[in-house]
């Protein structure tokens, strides 16, 4: 990030590479869409290369990044919200049915079709599930379970208290456990 | 350990910010206890399938594209402080239609208010004459009630 800082494109790119997975997984949980979170993480990117002048490196780099990512998030969620767009709820009850639509093709050619078809209006329902949480507690249960950042960590991103961060993950848990009831 | 401290203590166990001790205190508790056990099962086992979750993969050639990106970001004309110089303009013509309505209104109402304060005056001025036309009698001690006692 160092070298990013000072302008180096190659140590851009190895930055990139290495955190395009967890910026794209992290974005796409939030809104669904592959296509959209591919776009949302290039903007990411850039303003990590924008801001590069703004990072401190007494501050740990993936901190930074999701702090990033997250008002990035919040600006799309706002952002459709203006433009009048359905319900989250809406958008996330599409989405499920859209994986769960799609993967019919996929499972018909599996050893198993009705276990991958199982397991696949699971994974619907759990993204679903993840999608209707409210933007801090996703956040929190995405950079928690996902990405593996510590209470510490996510505070920071989310600017709030290490108890407010534990107290969002139980809110989410308990959130979770009711949509998925009968399917864990 | 009871069952209120281990209820209490599930985030903990399940992000293993436990030390080795109340992990082993928790554990034990959760075997003997069919309650916590349920519950526990309950919210591990969500946990668990949270994390089974598959999100996207970054699509082939992301990095290049991203690069690519913020080359188009970096070469687009910068917006200069006077740009568009349109927008000034107009923006300064509305100050200035503005500014000329406000200065005529004004001018108006202070032309009016100057003519209602003259007629109040005016009215004023009569009355107080009136008043003193009216009091002129009394200075020559010609009070009409008083003719009896002239003499």
């Amino acid at each position: 990030m160092l070298r990013v800082r000072r302008g180096d494109r190659a140590a851009f790119r190895e930055l990139v590479e290495r955190h395009q997975r967890g910026v794209i997984q992290t974005i796409h949980r939030a809104i669904g869409d592959a296509w959209e979170a591919e776009d949302l993480a290039q903007r990411v990117f850039v303003q990590v290369w924008r801001s590069a002048g703004r990072y401190e490196p007494t501050a740990k780099f993936t901190t930074w990044l999701f702090t990033i990512v997250h008002n990035t998030i919040l600006n799309e969620h706002r952002r459709r919200a203006r433009r009048g767009a359905e319900s989250l709820d809406a958008l996330a009850q599409s989405d499920e049915e859209t994986e769960t639509l799609g993967a019919q093709f996929a499972d018909a050619q599996s050893p198993d079709p009705a276990r991958a078809a199982s397991e696949r209006e699971l994974q619907a329902r759990i993204g679903a599930a993840i999608r209707r949480l409210p933007d801090n507690q996703r956040t929190a249960v995405v950079l928690c379970r996902f990405e593996g950042l510590s209470y510490e960590e996510i505070a920071k991103v989310l600017h709030c208290s290490v108890p407010a961060v534990k107290s969002l993950l139980h809110r989410a848990r308990e959130a979770l456990k009711e949509e998925l009831q009968g399917w864990c | 350990m009871n069952c209120k401290e281990t209820q209490a203590n599930f985030d903990e166990r399940l992000d293993s910010r436990l030390d080795v001790a109340y992990s082993a205190a928790f554990d034990a508790h959760v075997a003997d206890c069919p309650t916590c056990a349920a519950q526990w099962r309950a919210y591990a086992g969500v946990w668990s399938a949270v994390a089974r979750h598959v999100a996207t993969e970054p699509s082939t050639g992301f990095a290049e594209r991203t690069l690519r990106r913020l080359d188009e970001t970096l070469t687009e004309k910068p917006r200069g402080w006077l740009a568009p110089l349109w927008r000034w303009a107009l923006a300064g013509s509305l100050i200035v239609t503005l500014s000329g309505a406000g200065w005529l209104g004004w001018q108006r109402t202070h032309h009016t208010n100057m003519q209602v304060e003259a007629y109040i005056t005016a009215q004023q001025d009569r009355l107080e004459d009136f008043d003193v036309v009216a009091s002129l009698h009394l200075l020559n001690g010609n009070n009409p009630h008083e003719k009896a006692n002239v003499n």
